[in-house]
């Protein structure tokens, strides 16, 4: 079933798969528990739909929309809708090896904590790109 | 797959800084149709269909965009796709049936706008000299009021990056879905901009937390496409520069380009790739452009690289001449804009805890012009 929602809601390993090191050492120190199918699937699937903050919300997926196999919208949906490919679940979650697990309050703070680290050991680390570089960069452009 | 198609490379406009090689050239109806063909005979079944209308001004061809559109909708395989609309318009040309025929066919509107007219008009003038900003407000406002999605392009250069801020504000105003900050890469930066950078962006990063905090969260491309790539660790393989590859852009005479930015831009039409006549599938490989990495070694090198756009092919070529060479100002935007986005996340989080993410993904959903963000 979660194969099908990826495919109604668009791609979700790449979101998560550059951070697997963060996510996996969040799941192993809190001890989480992933969401059975059954509780992932009660959650909102927005395939087709306006964004909430302009007004009107997403179609839901219904059952039968997640089993078909290409996921292609009704017609009537897609006239009357806009096409909202973002996923459905908008309270913080982690995938890691295709399931899914919640964030409370204190481990989304372990998780956001290492993922901040992370960044601002990259940003220390930054190169530069000297202006100087562009006559070397003409130069070498003369040989293309 | 997403295909650009140029109905003319026509305008009424004289911006300063237009890099299209003005031509009165329009799209035939029997190439309008070729490409719609080819369209759909290249893409996988399932996949999306992302068609953006573009130009010189493409509303000076409203009759043969409704064409197209209506070709698009009726075509036996547009089924098998979901499929995406969208128009890059300079605002001039606009009115009630144009708004409603978009809304009512789903296309997305992005108008451009630099800002106020003092900065608006410095730049994007009519062939006579005359300003285009009152025209392009008052048809924003009628936007607004017919369409749920208007979105803002904003170009900004040297001479009006300490604007910005105020450019932000202006746009803000407007009320409008999105808010897309673009520098162009061919304007003659120096060492001394790059300095600038950092305090303008953060200047932004603050009006940016402020309009979220109170509720009113409106998309900024320079901090919400960071804020994604900060959170996903970088961007994924699907939303780095397609050229040539799964992007495709069509002139008026129907010669296949790998980028509408590229269309007339250069020498000798020298980013040509093929002509519709010929089909998508013999289309000349891009044997200049390797997605896959950047050549400068610098970029090899930064630690910064994965949250990094030094893959846009074509904001490298007006910047260094080469699709696969990042270039100074570039290098530099990249980092004060991380260096920005961080700092913003960190305040939203200290004001909204672990609900971060919901007000961060409510206003980054997935851009269908740039793959910018694909958060939830």
């Amino acid at each position: 079933m979660l194969e099908r929602i990826d495919r109604i809601n668009g791609g979700r390993m790449e979101l998560w798969l550059n951070i697997r090191d963060i996510t996996h050492s969040v799941v192993e120190k809190f001890k989480l528990h992933p969401l059975s199918e059954e509780a992932v699937a009660t959650y909102t699937l927005p395939m087709t739909g306006r964004s909430p903050e302009v007004g009107e919300m997403s179609e839901r997926v219904t059952p039968q929309a997640m089993q078909s196999p290409m996921a292609i919208p009704p017609e009537g949906i897609r006239k009357n809708f806009w096409i909202d490919p973002r996923g459905g679940m908008k309270s913080p979650h982690l995938h890691l090896d295709g399931k899914i697990f919640m964030l409370e309050e204190e481990v989304y703070r372990e998780f956001s904590k290492q993922l901040i680290n992370n960044v601002q050991k990259r940003i220390s680390a930054a190169g530069a790109i000297q202006f100087n570089q562009l006559l070397e960069v003409s130069e070498a452009s003369i040989g293309l | 797959m997403k295909y650009t198609i140029s109905l003319t490379q026509n305008c009424n406009l004289a911006c300063s800084y237009c890099y299209i090689d003005k031509k009165p050239d329009v799209m035939s109806l029997d190439i309008a149709l070729e490409i719609v063909e080819q369209i759909f005979a290249f893409t996988p079944a399932g996949e999306v269909v992302d068609i953006g209308f573009f130009g010189g001004e493409p509303l000076l061809h409203f009759s043969l965009l409704k064409e197209i559109v209506t070709r698009v909708r009726s075509h036996p395989r547009c089924h098998a796709h979901p499929i995406v609309f969208s128009i890059t318009t300079n605002g001039t040309i606009f009115n009630k049936e144009i708004a409603e025929f978009l809304g009512e066919n789903e296309v997305v509107l992005c108008i451009s706008c630099d800002g106020p007219a003092a900065v608006h008009d410095s730049c994007r003038r009519f062939a006579d000299g005359r300003g285009s900003f009152a025209a392009v407000e008052k048809n924003i406002l009628l936007a607004r009021k017919i369409l749920p999605r208007v979105w803002v392009n904003a170009v900004y250069q040297p001479q009006t990056l300490l604007l910005l801020p105020g450019v932000v504000e202006y746009l803000f105003s407007l009320d409008v879905e999105r808010i897309y900050l673009n520098p162009d890469y061919s304007a003659p930066w120096t060492e001394c901009d790059s300095q600038a950078l950092a305090p303008v962006y953060a200047a932004i990063g603050e009006q940016y937390i402020e309009k979220i905090s109170t509720g009113r969260a409106q998309y900024v491309s320079l901090i919400d496409s960071k804020l994604a790539a900060i959170i996903k660790d970088g961007y994924a393989l699907h939303e780095r520069c397609r050229m040539g590859q799964k992007e495709f852009a069509f002139s008026a005479s129907g010669h296949i380009y790998p980028c509408e930015r590229l269309i007339g831009a250069g020498a000798d039409n020298q980013h040509c790739i093929g002509h519709i006549s010929s089909g998508m599938t013999k289309i000349r490989s891009c044997s200049k452009i390797d997605i896959s990495k950047n050549s400068n070694s610098a970029c090899a090198a930064c630690a910064l690289a994965q949250y990094c756009v030094n893959w846009c092919g074509c904001s490298n070529f007006f910047s260094t001449g080469r699709y696969d060479f990042a270039g100074p100002f570039l290098c530099a935007s990249e980092k004060a804009a991380i260096c920005t986005a961080l700092h913003v996340f960190q305040t939203l989080e200290s004001l909204f805890g672990k609900e971060v993410f919901e007000k961060i993904i409510s206003v980054a959903d997935p851009n269908p012009l740039d793959k910018a963000a694909e958060l939830y």
